[in-house]
């Protein structure tokens, strides 16, 4: 599963190279971000859970065993930060993931017509109706289809066997497709505003 | 699996990356790389590694194995001049 490139990088991060540590946080930080982000919803969340797999990364870099997937090994930590978190926050009540108005990806195309063009407000829907599944569904979703992440590499993250992770996946798309048949009613019902609506269209 | 969700999937592929601020990214590598776990003086060699996982996953075993088939060969020895012909 680790490839030649992905040996020699953690074989350096085990020397404790600081180039190499560099070098993968570069590689992954962005794919790791961008799933911490979906994942919570939250941009503040986000970045603590962000940090915190970081940090374990430096201070685990010695002990990473010599054929670590490190793509893996960095989703696997940041899912768990995200878990510890939920835990933690399971006395409150629960809230449904909703990302930011000023969502990083889609800030510069809210507030300028001229490029929010019809593409892009529908990858917004479909953001919108992935924060609405459950975690479960979630995180499959964006391991897999989001992410990219091959099959076998989401089974080490998740923890599940081949079969079980087809059928998630599957129960996951299928309620993905129900929450984006909901969608179009709310907002032309007027219910809720759009979340990623220029200023142009009202919302401040 | 039908068309309609893998459309789906790939759709969810072109989604943007949210990436974090600049100035953000760059605190956390610094602080990171503050944080990286000194070199140990004595690194554990690659070859070392191998050899333990030999003897571990091999060496082990096989010795285990040999034993149980001696002891039952023993055993079986011994029952049968106990209470053979």
């Amino acid at each position: 599963m680790a490839d030649r490139t992905d040996t020699l990088l953690v074989e350096a991060l085990r020397r404790g190279e600081p180039a190499a540590f560099d070098r993968a946080y570069g590689e992954h930080r962005a794919r790791v971000y961008s799933f911490l982000a979906r994942l919570s919803g939250r941009a503040d969340i986000a970045q603590d859970l962000f940090q915190e797999t970081f940090l374990k990364l430096a201070r685990n870099a010695n002990t990473l065993r010599p054929d670590t997937d490190l793509a893996a090994w960095l989703f696997t930590v940041a899912r768990n930060e995200f878990l510890t978190y939920r835990r933690r926050a399971a006395a409150r009540p629960a809230e449904a993931p909703t990302l930011d108005d000023d969502h990083p990806a889609y800030a510069a195309h809210a507030h300028d017509p001229e490029r929010h063009t019809a593409a892009a407000r529908e990858l917004e829907r479909l953001d919108a109706a992935l924060a609405t599944l459950p975690e479960a569904h979630r995180e499959v979703l964006l391991l897999v289809a989001v992410e990219g992440l091959e099959a076998d590499r989401a089974c080490l993250v998740l923890g599940l066997r081949a079969d079980a992770l087809r059928q998630r996946l599957s129960r996951a798309r299928a309620a993905l497709a129900e929450q984006l048949d909901k969608l179009p009613a709310i907002a032309l019902g007027g219910a809720a505003p759009s979340r990623y609506a220029s200023p142009a269209s009202g919302k401040s | 699996m039908n068309d309609a969700p893998d459309n789906l999937l790939s759709q969810l592929r072109a989604l943007p990356v949210v990436d974090a601020d600049d100035g953000f990214a760059e605190r956390v590598r610094r602080e990171a790389r503050r944080e990286m776990a000194p070199v140990p003086i004595v690194a554990p060699a690659l070859w070392r590694e191998r050899l333990d996982q030999l003897f571990g996953r091999v060496l082990v075993p096989l010795s285990l194995a040999g034993a149980t088939v001696v002891y039952l060969m023993w055993a079986v020895d011994a029952a049968t001049r106990a209470y053979g012909r």
